[in-house]
């Protein structure tokens, strides 16, 4: 049941979702991988929309160089609050109805069945392949929906893994690409990539609209288009 | 077919799509677009000769048919990707 004080508050959305949506928001948990350039503005919307519960993963502190693009972390984090702690801070005043778990570490294949056990979707928020495809794996497993998001320079791309109906990662991303210790990356592209994970997590739980599902959507704001390749 | 060039590959060629004809496999329409535009066979293909980014034949990735010697048809869409992997 929604509260008078969450019906006000997400009235602007509730005239999208209706009650029975919001509610649907606030019994889920929703669990962002990596509290990044991605996880920043997947998180912070995500509260705003009044999802339950957060759990908020990722094993490092910010530094000064972060924050181009890791919009939840300030300059009184650096090399102080482990990121999750850093941003659990900020969404906590932001939308004080709602629940932040966190996770201060990497995500292994001992662990990962503990931490993830009782989430309703995973975002992918996070800057390696290997800790994507552990992901993909344990939500092809566990038949949970896993959004994707991968971003560089002023181009990244979103697609939504739904186990047993789409692709998984693999078989989209077979092989990882390099991992560069630094990478170019403006906050601005990861603010949108970000956003449109979060409205595709916020359209699995309420069920509106569809999905990104076996279509990867291509963002190059260099050039300023969107376009979606069909990978059914 | 049309060849579809995304984010960096847009800068190396100057342009967002191409027709090509009279290529037979992914590994001829890489030659050709090599010729044309010189520098982006070095952007897709890693220095173990693996695909960097992404080859999609009609939205299939090559990895995943028969790779550079995968047959193309005059009515395919080819779309070419750079990788992104951060975060």
């Amino acid at each position: 049941m929604l509260t008078e004080r969450e019906l006000e508050r997400y009235d602007r959305q509730i005239r999208i979702f209706g009650v029975e949506g919001q509610e649907k928001l606030k019994k889920a948990k929703v669990a962002v991988v990596g509290v990044g350039g991605l996880g920043s503005p997947v998180a912070y919307y995500l509260a705003a929309a009044g999802v339950g519960t957060l759990l908020l993963i990722d094993e490092q502190t910010p530094e000064l160089s972060n924050l181009n693009r890791q919009i939840l972390h300030w300059e009184e984090d650096i090399d102080k609050n482990p990121k999750p702690l850093s941003a659990k801070w900020k969404l906590e005043r932001f939308n004080s109805d709602i629940r932040i778990e966190t996770f201060i570490g990497k995500l292994t294949r001992e662990n990962i069945e503990e931490i993830l056990a009782d989430v309703d979707v995973i975002v992918d928020c996070l800057d390696n392949f290997e800790t994507r495809y552990l992901l993909d794996e344990f939500a092809n497993k566990r038949g949970i929906p896993l959004v994707h998001g991968a971003v560089e320079g002023m181009f990244g791309q979103v697609t939504t893994i739904i186990p047993g109906k789409t692709k998984c990662m693999r078989e989209i991303f077979p092989k990882p690409p390099k991992k560069k210790e630094k990478f170019p990356i403006l906050g601005a592209t990861a603010g949108v990539v970000g956003t449109i994970q979060a409205a595709e997590v916020i359209k699995l739980i309420t069920g509106y609209g569809e999905v990104l599902a076996n279509k990867l959507l291509i963002v190059d704001l260099a050039h300023g288009s969107f376009e979606i390749v069909s990978l059914g | 077919m049309k060849v579809k060039f995304y984010a960096t590959l847009r800068d190396l060629t100057g342009r967002k799509e191409i027709e090509i004809s009279g290529v037979k496999t992914v590994r001829e329409l890489l030659d050709k677009l090599d010729r044309m535009f010189p520098g982006i066979k070095k952007e897709l293909i890693d220095e173990d000769g693996d695909v960097n980014g992404m080859i999609l034949v009609n939205g299939h990735n090559i990895v995943h048919l028969k790779l550079w010697d995968t047959e193309l048809k005059e009515d395919d869409v080819i779309h070419l990707f750079p990788p992104a992997g951060g975060g």
